[in-house]
């Protein structure tokens, strides 16, 4: 055994085993490298530089800008509008609030670009509104569990950025990688819709709700500035106007102008713990891109990642098949794991087998995120699935087995974004 | 007996006077992390708002917002193991007794962890004098390295007191990061 393999072993066993005892999986990355540098012999300063180096990006930015400009409009009633924006459209159909709840998910998403608000803010008043109007909690439950999952994938998903932060050199614009999110959300909620149609339609839940012809107007004002932030960010990257960070702020200003001034659904004093909930998700986010930043760094220099494509390439050179084995181990992984340490350690182990089959990197980001999205709702550590059972009063197991036709559905979703890859590369081919 | 009764009371006292100093010196590095956060959104915004209607683009305002980012990422950073937020693996139960051995165990390597920032990150930062950002009045980008040692103190702190069990959370039941 040479001393790489030693070394590799090393490090599996002290992340793995640290892991396992709930040390916190950014310190776990942080030991394993140090053990790592110890055998190597390199002088520890590297890993303070390595992590300031990490979070020494602009890019980075553009994370704590979306959250803030996404809880301030979130906590300030975006759901509600979005909600009763969507019942406009599609509330008079049999079956049609399960259609509303897709749509007020992709919407919500496309503010906040969170999967965990999205199921926070829309299933409080969605799932109420469902179960009133007779639709099994189960049923509506495991819907907004499922059509949430939109939020990880459409712009401005933080987690697509942390795709690109950890892609590292010669990395796909975050621009690039918002606009190849949209036709992919498109496509994830026409099929939600359909498909949670169909299902409420089978269940028997037909009831629908129409809102009253004086109340339009109101309905459709209300739901045009809310979802004027995503216009911005969409419309500022089209035009070139702004950078993504640069959209950020300016989300972030539209959002407190809009909520404190016109909404007034709560007063300027919620403000401040608004700030302090951005400043909790950037501190985890940002604990694990300085630990990354010296993880990857290890990675590298023991050529896992090389090893890693040797061994998927062995077992087929078709980009269509090792796509697809790809997509089903980030699912397995996802299960016992969160969300943005599983992009920050694959996204560098995976990146030459991507560039090897050819797969653009943009593609690649948006199947990661769904094949992880979809982890978030799987038992043992799904965390969609936890704030959706904790909304309800739901015991896991239970729903899991109303989630079974939403995993194969969103299994469906996933397949596609894979083999239809101009999904995804379409509009940023286009805006180039 | 008076005697002691006195001292116990004036320790006690002083305990007190020290964990308040300790505490609103926390409450200072949260504030200012909020505060930062406005200032970079603050700045970026002028800047879209500068070059859009008066065609002129700061040359500083990349790197100040850079220099508080990073700031901003290790105070935040610092603030997740007071909150204890960082992401863990939490799939598997153990029992109460060997979950009092690995929070003692737990705390223990934050300990290691925070002394390594503070050490290698005061080296980093003395080799940093050198260097300095000419668009911010050739500030050393050492103030900028500061960040880790500063970091480094605060999750000692936390470390420390988090082995002898003291809970310093300060607010609980925030919302989950995904």
């Amino acid at each position: 055994m040479d001393y790489t393999t030693i070394e590799i072993i090393v490090l599996t066993i002290t992340f793995i085993g640290l892991m396992l005892i709930r040390v916190p999986i950014s310190l776990c990355i942080v030991a394993s490298t140090l053990v790592v540098f110890l055998m190597e012999d390199f002088g520890l300063e590297l890993i303070s530089h390595k992590m300031i180096d990490g979070l020494n990006n602009y890019a980075l930015l553009t994370i704590p800008f979306f959250i803030l400009a996404g809880q301030i409009m979130g906590e300030g009633g975006l759901a509600k509008r979005l909600i009763r924006f969507a019942l406009l459209g599609f509330g008079r159909f049999k079956g049609g609030l399960a259609m509303v709840n897709c749509l007020a998910c992709l919407l919500f998403g496309n503010i906040s670009g969170s999967a965990a608000a999205d199921m926070a803010s829309v299933g409080t008043v969605m799932i109420p509104q469902m179960v009133k109007k007779g639709y099994s909690k189960e049923f509506a439950t495991s819907l907004t569990i499922s059509a949430s999952i939109q939020g990880v994938v459409v712009p401005p998903s933080h987690n697509l950025i942390l795709y690109a932060l950890a892609y590292g050199a010669s990395a796909p614009s975050i621009n690039a990688l918002f606009l190849a999110g949209v036709f992919p959300g498109f496509v994830i909620c026409a099929i939600l819709m359909i498909a949670g149609r169909f299902l409420a339609i089978k269940n028997g839940y037909t009831v629908n709700e129409i809102i009253p012809k004086e109340e339009h107007g109101k309905v459709i004002f209300d739901g045009i500035f809310s979802i004027m932030p995503c216009v911005i960010i969409l419309g500022g990257i089209f035009t070139g106007w702004f950078t993504a960070t640069e959209a950020g702020a300016i989300a972030c200003l539209y959002a407190f102008i809009i909520t404190f001034f016109f909404y007034k659904d709560i007063s300027i004093k919620e403000f401040w713990p608004i700030i302090l909930k951005t400043l909790r998700i950037c501190s985890l986010v940002f604990f694990l891109m300085a630990a990354s930043a010296a993880f990857s760094y290890v990675l590298t220099i023991l050529r896992i990642p090389d090893m890693v494509t040797a061994l998927l390439l062995g077992i087929s050179s078709n980009p269509l098949i090792l796509l697809f084995i790809i997509a089903c181990l980030l699912i397995l992984l996802s299960a016992p794991m969160d969300m943005a340490p599983l992009i920050m350690i694959m996204t560098p182990i995976l990146k030459p087998v991507i560039l090897n089959m050819h797969v653009d990197p943009l593609h690649f980001g948006i199947i990661m995120m769904l094949s992880l999205g979809i982890g978030l709702t799987i038992p043992p550590h799904g965390a969609v699935l936890f704030i959706g059972c904790a909304l309800t009063d739901t015991p896991i197991g239970r729903a899991v087995r109303h989630m079974v036709p939403f995993y194969a559905i969103l299994f469906i979703c996933l397949m596609v974004i894979i083999y239809v890859p101009q999904l995804s590369l379409y509009l940023p081919h286009f805006m180039r | 007996m008076a005697d002691s009764k006195e001292t116990a009371q004036i320790q006690k006292n002083g305990v007190k006077w020290i964990s308040s100093l300790l505490l609103s010196i926390d409450k200072a590095f949260e504030e200012l992390s909020k505060i930062l956060l406005l200032i970079m959104i603050v700045i970026v915004c002028f800047q879209v708002f500068s070059r859009k209607l008066f065609s002129y683009t700061p040359t500083w305002s990349l790197d100040i917002t850079i220099f508080l980012l990073i700031w901003f990422s290790f105070l935040g950073i610092a603030m997740g193991f007071r909150e204890r937020i960082h992401l863990a693996f939490t799939s598997i139960q153990f029992s109460e007794k060997s979950n009092f051995y690995i929070e003692k165990l737990i705390s223990i390597f934050e300990i290691v962890f925070s002394l390594i920032l503070i050490v290698y990150g005061t080296k980093l930062m003395l080799n940093d004098f050198g260097q300095t950002i000419p668009t911010m009045g050739n500030l050393p980008i050492a103030y900028r390295t500061l960040a880790i040692p500063v970091s480094g103190v605060l999750i000692l702190f936390y470390g420390i007191f988090q082995f002898f069990g003291v809970d310093l959370k300060r607010h609980k039941g925030l919302g989950g990061g995904h």
